[in-house]
């Protein structure tokens, strides 16, 4: 069961300081909408999460040296990883020069190719460790440990939420990723920042949120018994005059109620055209991208679409048929949901993140697969004030780690909080004592790929 | 070296040699150690003495800093302030610094230009490279902490218990802690609120003390006695009746927890160690708290049990409250495990410095605390005793129990193992009977291929009813000869099978035909391989191996020749062995010198034969050449003829007729230096075939193994061999498996076991520099924290330090720790602490509304014996406790807190509460106690929320929905947040439509057909009171009206859903 917070109403903890009271409830929503550091160049936010760690030399960062060099093991190339890897392994892949910008992308991206001008592809994301489930957490908390709020949690928490009858961050997955909720987990955050994990496994839009559905009563009996409740809870409140959180939850059974036909909606993929959802493609990560544009369009903060159950990318072995597969199935799929934003106007204002939780090594493990790799990885961001058709950042010559204008993931943390109108050294809660922040100590926005 | 500034030479040499080259630091991993040490006499001294005070992070908190420049770490004197960089190295025209000593640009220090001595001391260093190992600010340039001023926080100074104050009310005060509420709320100017009713009190303490609500008998019980005795004694009895409930320690057990961070597993995916016996620990704490143990000595418990020697304890008393370290956080390691291993010792530290003391001792992991007195090596000091502290599961029995059943146990375990073995000798014997049939069921697999690619449904069964075979037996064939079994491939004797035409290309009749002959030729190929196997192992092959016909003396450096003459009259073969005289394989290099063959015609050399087999363990074996290639040498002479190997070693002869004898000399190498064997059989060597397998011999048992084993591909079950077994093998399983039931009868309960720590080991720890464990920095001694224990505080050296630590952790002495615990019961009675932040008593926490009232309990708690039921009682009989929580205007106008106490705060029931008190209500709870951990997302569970599975790594939704904290972290206080999710599993869900059906059967067995009866009813088993006129009316109305035939509830049913759900039965007054 997931939970969330839909227009939660708690405490109206003092925004971006301080402890929040332990124990005083005002009116105010937690999810309200709240003002940002200063102007935002995105509004809401899009994490295409490739879990399991795309290799970057096959997808958006192409190594020619890797030919030459084939079966090599050059200086260099001893970098720790999680496994023992052999020589240079090229690319099965053709890169194409996309776009006006040129810009080359694998030939397993045929459609987001076409989307190159609006992409902007950092080469110089690192990250500290090879394995998943530390790397994982990175990614989405960044930290290697399960202690700290996820970015969508701390996204809400700095910016409420424009929809009051939709969770602030949902995270779409079919099954679970590795690690699984604590990845959205709101940690010391209150509840009501946690990620809303819906699985679209199956997508029916009356069982992705648990409770959603009232099975036993039709819907105008179920109004008279909430009638009733409410009478109940009106008369107990006004016995004891003035108490906002009686109230408080006395409106939110009444969103609860409204909240059982507008989610559903929101989920409802049917009332989609069918040119639209052929433009998506079938499946599941189809789908997933298609509702992650229906939430961000009803004005939910941040939706974060894993590629699939486990760790999909982990492509250890045959990388040139389990790469080929997946960047093929979700090819079209990326490039719809970018397409569609911008022919709704929403791209501007929408920022897009693409990427894993690390790449993959250029050198091979076992015959033909590629081992994790922290050293250098690529991402891409696209919409919301990103500068399209760039490339940001450099790895060596043959794509093992990150040397030219290095971007950590608290970097990349620091410059989406940034687009999303968040100083990230700005955005902090007092707990236990000490302020925490999404970048702890660390963090650089990289102002270079900034339109 | 607590304080002060000057870190000694040898830290900083230390500490940097570990720095990786790069960012900038190169010049510190380069220089010598003469150049730190000019910097470190000549140069830092001076900077302390007479620039820091200006120019330092110090400075700077101080609002101190002048110029925005740093002289206290080798950036800021590169980054320099306003002006530029205070120092370039090897530039003296450039750094500014000595521009400003020699007063050449500003004049500097203030107080008057340095001594030329000391200037040419700075031109020296600038001109050698400006050597400077201080790293960045604050973590290196110690902060000095003042200890004796930080004492003087009101949190580190021992409790004291002052009077009661005077107040003007004197009638209001029920007790001591109503003085101090009441003095405080008069100089406020607030009013406390009327008392609560009876009915509201005996909800409230009944749901404060067991987390459930009082039954409606209670409630008349206790409404009664209130006009009978005289109502403060009534109530005091309702609290003594509540406190030796075993509810009340599965309710504030589960307080406890929460600060304890309790769960069953870790956070993340792969290898995690489940935590079978995880509720070994919530069932102690429950009981302890329901035993009113010390608090005191439940501290020592958790953190040193084991190493607490008492008599009177039972193992599970004593080891069971470890849990609090045992189950901890275990995190990922896999690259980076001293980083994980770190963060490990972080959970613990945090949980036990916030949990225990109220410190947040983990903000000094990387620098010293920020705001608290606790030095970064104080953090290292705690760190170190965790870190002899390991994770184990120990069984919770006395020794002798324990002994008793790992004895009988074993004994089970070997009477399972002989009657297994025993079945599974009876199996392979009945499954090589089969051995002739081999043929027959590789033929069947062939034609149920042909079959299925004729027809996808074919089956085998079908086909074994046609050929009259076992249907399993095709079945298994079938799979281990798959196309894709890598297996085959090393199977010489499966070639014909493997080289056969696919079966399903087979399908037409002509070539089935055809296919069928080859496919029985392949087969017998197989079969008569499988038959070889078995006579090799039956020792039934015609050259079946023999016993030598020579064995040497043991050949060494001291006798390194042994001559060697052997009758081989009528030999067919000859088998050159040397092995290596049973001393292992050391150098064993031998050579066979001119050995020859004699015939009637004379010698021969056996050099002009070839060999048919030749192996040596080493090298290879070669002619006239040592088995390196060179040449054959044995006692420093060298040798033209002879036979080169190394032990150890067999070479094999086809011997051509007629020859007699056999004549050699065997040597050590002079390349060898061991000891070695010459031995000479005709067939086979038998006596040391063992000692050395050939690969090809291991091949083949083990593959008669996966065919004629117990599990191999003639198997039958256990049921199957009862059939097939003969009288005496019937007799003889019977009498196995008696012994197998006789050995379970004597077999004790088993053992429980609880996942606890012990210690591992007495060493310290360094401190990791900036919190990286790969830079290690000064020595921190396993002790106290300095704050809390004084300057002169002793070392921990008796084993990992804990149970001192526990010590000095539960003592009357530490200011800390009853405090907190205080503090913490105050919480959970009232909502809000004394100390608002409870597992914060630290500069940055919240300081006390009443810090006289929570010294004066502190003290009275520990005279009392650290008594947690003591508190209880003394806060719920106090008049302050007992208030109502009406609003007040101008109160609240005031102190919208309610800081002050002037009423009780309502407080939404946690979801244990919640959950438990539906059950209670709807007449669906289970009260059992303890045990294992059951789900919460089963419908039928309907034991109390306390014993529901509580994980790291997927905490339950309807946990997660309402609020439960995250186990991963100690927690303090729940956040509480109201979503209209939650909602939503009031009105839709299973569980609670479960319970709305359950209340209303119970309303209709309670009160039968009246409705005004069923609705009071449900309001005295829910709120604790009958319904007013207008609620019973409200409720009439609903039951009475039509009810849609959609509805799968009746109208009681949604009505008593309704109720549930409503705020009166989720908020206390």
């Amino acid at each position: 069961m997931g939970t969330l917070g839909l227009a939660g109403l708690l405490h109206d903890e003092s925004l971006l300081a301080s402890e929040p009271p332990q124990i005083g409830i005002t009116n105010g929503s937690a999810l309200a909408v709240k003002n940002p550091h200063f102007a935002p160049k995105a509004k809401r936010i899009i994490h295409l999460f490739m879990n399991g760690g795309p290799s970057q030399v096959d997808t958006f960062d192409p190594k020619p040296m890797l030919d030459r060099y084939h079966g090599k093991r050059p200086p260099g190339s001893d970098l720790k990883t999680e496994r023992s890897t052999g020589g240079l392994m090229k690319s099965p892949f053709r890169f194409n020069n996309c776009g006006e910008s040129g810009l080359p992308v694998s030939e397993i991206f045929p459609e987001v190719g076409k989307c190159i001008d609006d992409i902007c592809v950092i080469r110089s994301m690192h990250t500290d460790v090879p394995n998943h489930e530390p790397s994982l957490f990175m990614m989405n908390s960044g930290i290697t440990q399960p202690t700290r709020p996820s970015m969508g949690s701390w996204l809400c928490y700095g910016l409420g939420n424009e929809n009051q009858n939709l969770p602030g961050f949902v995270v779409l997955c079919p099954g679970k990723p590795v690690v699984g909720p604590q990845l959205w987990s709101n940690s010391f955050l209150p509840g009501v920042y946690q990620g809303c994990h819906i699985n679209n496994g199956n997508m029916d839009p009356e069982q992705v949120i648990p409770h959603i559905n009232n099975r036993y009563l039709d819907r105008e009996s179920q109004r008279k018994q909430l009638d009733l409740m409410t009478q109940l809870n009106r008369k107990h409140l006004a016995e004891r005059s003035r108490d906002n959180q009686l109230e408080a939850r006395i409106e939110s059974l009444e969103m609860a109620f409204r909240m059982q036909t507008e989610a559903q909606e929101a989920f409802d993929l049917n009332r989609e055209t069918q040119a639209t959802r052929d433009d998506y493609g079938k499946g599941q990560f189809g789908n997933a991208c298609l509702v992650a544009r229906r939430l961000v369009e009803r004005g939910v903060r941040m939706v974060q679409v894993f590629y699939g159950s486990g760790q999909p990318w982990d492509d250890h072995g045959n990388i040139e048929n389990g790469h080929r597969t997946k960047g093929l199935d979700s090819d079209k799929s990326i490039a719809a949901l970018l397409r569609d934003l911008k022919s709704r106007g929403l791209l501007e204002d929408t920022l897009i993140l693409w990427g894993g939780e690390f790449g993959r090594t250029p050198v091979s493990e076992g015959s033909n697969g590629r081992d994790h790799n922290n050293h250098g990885f690529s991402v891409w961001l696209a919409g919301g004030g990103i500068k399209g058709g760039m490339a940001y950042g450099a790895t060596d010559e043959f794509g093992f780690s990150a040397q030219e204008n290095k971007v950590h993931v608290h970097d990349l943390h620091a410059t989406i909080l940034h687009l999303m109108g968040l100083n990230h050294e700005q955005l902090t809660y007092r707990y236990s004592g000490r302020d925490f922040r999404l970048t702890d100590v660390h963090g650089r926005v990289v102002n270079e790929i900034i339109a | 070296m607590d304080t002060g500034p000057v870190v000694s030479v040898r830290f900083l040499i230390l500490a940097f040699a570990a720095l990786p080259l790069g960012l900038g630091c190169s010049q510190i991993a380069c220089a010598n150690e003469e150049q730190l040490d000019f910097f470190e006499t000549n140069i830092r001294p001076v900077l302390v003495k007479h620039c820091y005070a200006c120019h330092s992070v110090d400075a700077k908190a101080n609002k101190k800093l002048k110029g925005g420049l740093l002289l206290d770490s080798r950036q800021g004197m590169l980054a320099g302030g306003d002006s530029g960089p205070a120092v370039v190295p090897n530039n003296v025209d450039d750094s500014l610094l000595l521009g400003a000593l020699t007063h050449a640009d500003f004049e500097m220090p203030p107080a008057g230009k340095l001594e030329q001595r000391v200037i040419d001391d700075f031109i020296t260093w600038v001109k050698t490279g400006a050597t400077d190992p201080r790293e960045g600010g604050d973590a290196v340039a110690r902060s000095r902490i003042d200890f004796e001023k930080a004492r003087e926080f009101w949190s580190f100074k021992k409790p004291k218990k002052s009077p009661p104050p005077q107040t003007k009310n004197s009638s209001w005060a029920k007790s001591e802690i109503d003085r101090f509420i009441l003095a405080r709320l008069e100089t406020e100017g607030l009013k406390p609120v009327a008392p609560a009713t009876k009915r509201q009190l005996l909800r409230r303490a009944t749901f404060d003390l067991t987390g459930l609500p009082p039954t409606p008998e209670e409630m008349q019980e206790f409404l009664a006695a209130t006009t009978s005795v005289n109502p403060p004694d009534a109530f005091a009895n309702v609290i003594n009746r509540l406190l030796k409930s075993p509810h009340y320690g599965e309710r504030w057990g589960r307080h406890w927890l929460d600060v304890a961070r309790y769960a069953e597993d870790q956070a993340h995916t792969f290898g995690v160690s489940r935590r079978n016996h995880a509720h070994e620990y919530r069932d102690w704490v429950i009981d302890a708290l329901n035993n009113d143990m010390p608090y005191d000595q439940f501290i020592k418990m958790q953190l040193a049990g084991d190493l607490i020697m008492s008599d009177e304890m039972q193992p599970r008393d004593r080891l069971a409250g470890l849990g609090i370290l045992g189950l901890g956080a275990i995190y990922y390691k896999n690259s980076d495990k001293a980083q994980a291993q770190a963060d490990e010792l972080d959970d613990r530290i945090d949980t036990v410095t916030r949990g225990l003391l109220g410190l947040t001792v983990s903000c000094a992991r990387c620098h010293d605390h920020k705001f608290d007195p606790i030095p970064t090596q104080d953090y290292y000091s705690l760190a170190g005793i965790f870190n002899n502290t390991r994770m184990v599961d120990r069984p919770l029995a006395p020794k002798d129990v324990v002994e008793t059943f790992k004895a009988a146990d074993k004994l089970v375990k070997k009477h399972e193992s002989d009657a297994k073995d025993y079945r599974n000798k009876r199996k392979g014997e009945l499954a090589e009977l089969q051995r002739d049939n081999i043929t027959q069921y590789m033929s069947a697999v062939w034609q149920y291929r042909q079959r299925k690619a004729a027809d996808n449904k074919a089956k085998i069964e079908t086909l074994a009813a046609d050929l009259g075979l076992e249907k399993t037996w095709i079945d298994k064939w079938n799979k281990f000869l798959a196309p894709n079994n890598k297996y085959l491939e090393s199977i010489a004797s499966l070639e014909a099978w493997r080289g056969l035409p696919e079966a399903e290309r087979q399908s037409d009749s002509v070539s089935a035909a055809v296919a069928t002959a080859d496919v029985a030729t392949a087969a017998e190929a197989f079969h008569a391989h499988l038959n070889y196997c078995l006579d090799e192992r039956d020792g039934k092959l015609a050259d079946k191996p023999a016993d030598p016909l020579f064995v040497s003396r043991r050949v060494d450096k001291k006798r390194p020749l042994v001559d060697i003459r052997v009758d081989i009259q009528g030999s067919q073969k000859l088998f050159l062995v040397m092995t290596t005289a049973d001393d292992g394989d050391n150098s064993d290099w031998g050579d066979w010198l001119n050995p020859k063959l004699v015939n009637a015609d004379g010698e021969k050399s056996l050099l002009d034969f070839d060999w048919e087999n030749a192996s040596t363990d080493h090298n290879s074996v070669r002619k006239n050449l040592n088995s390196a290639g060179q040449p054959l040498k044995v006692a420093g002479k060298t040798y033209d003829i002879g036979i080169g190997t190394h032990a150890f070693s067999v070479i094999e002869y086809e011997l051509p007729p007629g020859f007699t004898q056999f004549i050699a000399q065997g040597g050590l190498d002079g390349s060898g230096a061991g000891s070695i064997e010459f031995r000479i059989y005709n067939a086979p060597p038998k006596d040391i075939a063992s000692k050395k397998e050939s690969p090809e011999h291991r091949a083949r048992k083990e593959l008669l193994k996966k065919v004629f084993s117990a599990s191999g591909l003639f198997s039958v079950n256990d049921n199957d061999l009862a059939k097939h077994l003969d009288t005496d093998q019937t007799k003889q399983l019977e009498q196995l498996t008696t012994l197998i039931a006789d050995a379970k009868k004597k077999l004790p309960p088993p053992l429980r076991m609880a996942h606890v720590v012990q210690d591992s080991g007495t060493k310290n720890l360094n401190v990791y520099l900036r919190g990286d464990p790969a830079r290690q920095g000064e020595e921190a001694p396993r002790r106290f924290l300095r704050i809390l224990a004084g300057n002169d505080r002793v070392e921990y050296k008796e084993g990992s330090g804990r149970l001192a630590l526990a010590n000095d952790i539960a003592s009357a002495n530490n200011p800390l720790t009853a405090r907190v615990m205080v503090n913490r019961v105050w919480q959970h009675h009232f909502g809000r602490g004394l100390v608002a932040t409870p597992s914060n008593f630290g500069v940055q926490g919240e300081l006390p509304t009443h810090p006289e009232l929570l010294d004066y309990l502190t003290v009275r708690f520990i005279e009392s014996g650290w008594s947690l039921k003591w508190l209880h009682r003394e806060i719920m009989l106090s008049a302050v406790y007992q208030l109502s929580s009406d609003h007040q205007a101008e109160a609240a106008q005031k102190d919208p807190e309610n800081r002050m106490r002037w009423r009780m705060t309502r407080r939404r029931l946690e979801v244990e509460s919640w959950r438990d008190a539906l059950l209670a209500v709807s007449g669906n709870l289970d009260k059992t106690k303890g045990g294992p951990t059951v789900k919460l997302d089963d419908g039928n569970n309907n034991r109390r929320t306390v014993y529901g599975a509580v994980s790291r790594h997927d905490l339950n939704g309807l946990l997660r929905l309402f609020d439960f904290p995250d186990a991963n972290v100690t927690s303090a206080t729940r956040t509480e947040t109201t979503v209209p999710q939650q909602q939503l599993f009031v009105l839709n869900s299973e569980f609670f439509v479960k319970q709305a059906k359950a209340l209303a059967a119970r309303l209709q067995s309670d009160a039968g057909d009246d409705n005004d009866a069923k609705i009071h009813r449900a309001y005295q088993l829910l709120f604790g009171r009958n319904a007013d006129d207008g609620e019973s009316a409200l409720g009439t109305a609903f039951v009475s009206q039509d009810k849609s035939d959609n509805d799968q509830l009746s109208l009681w049913e949604q009505y008593a859903q309704a109720l549930l759900g409503s705020n009166e039965f989720m908020y206390i007054d």
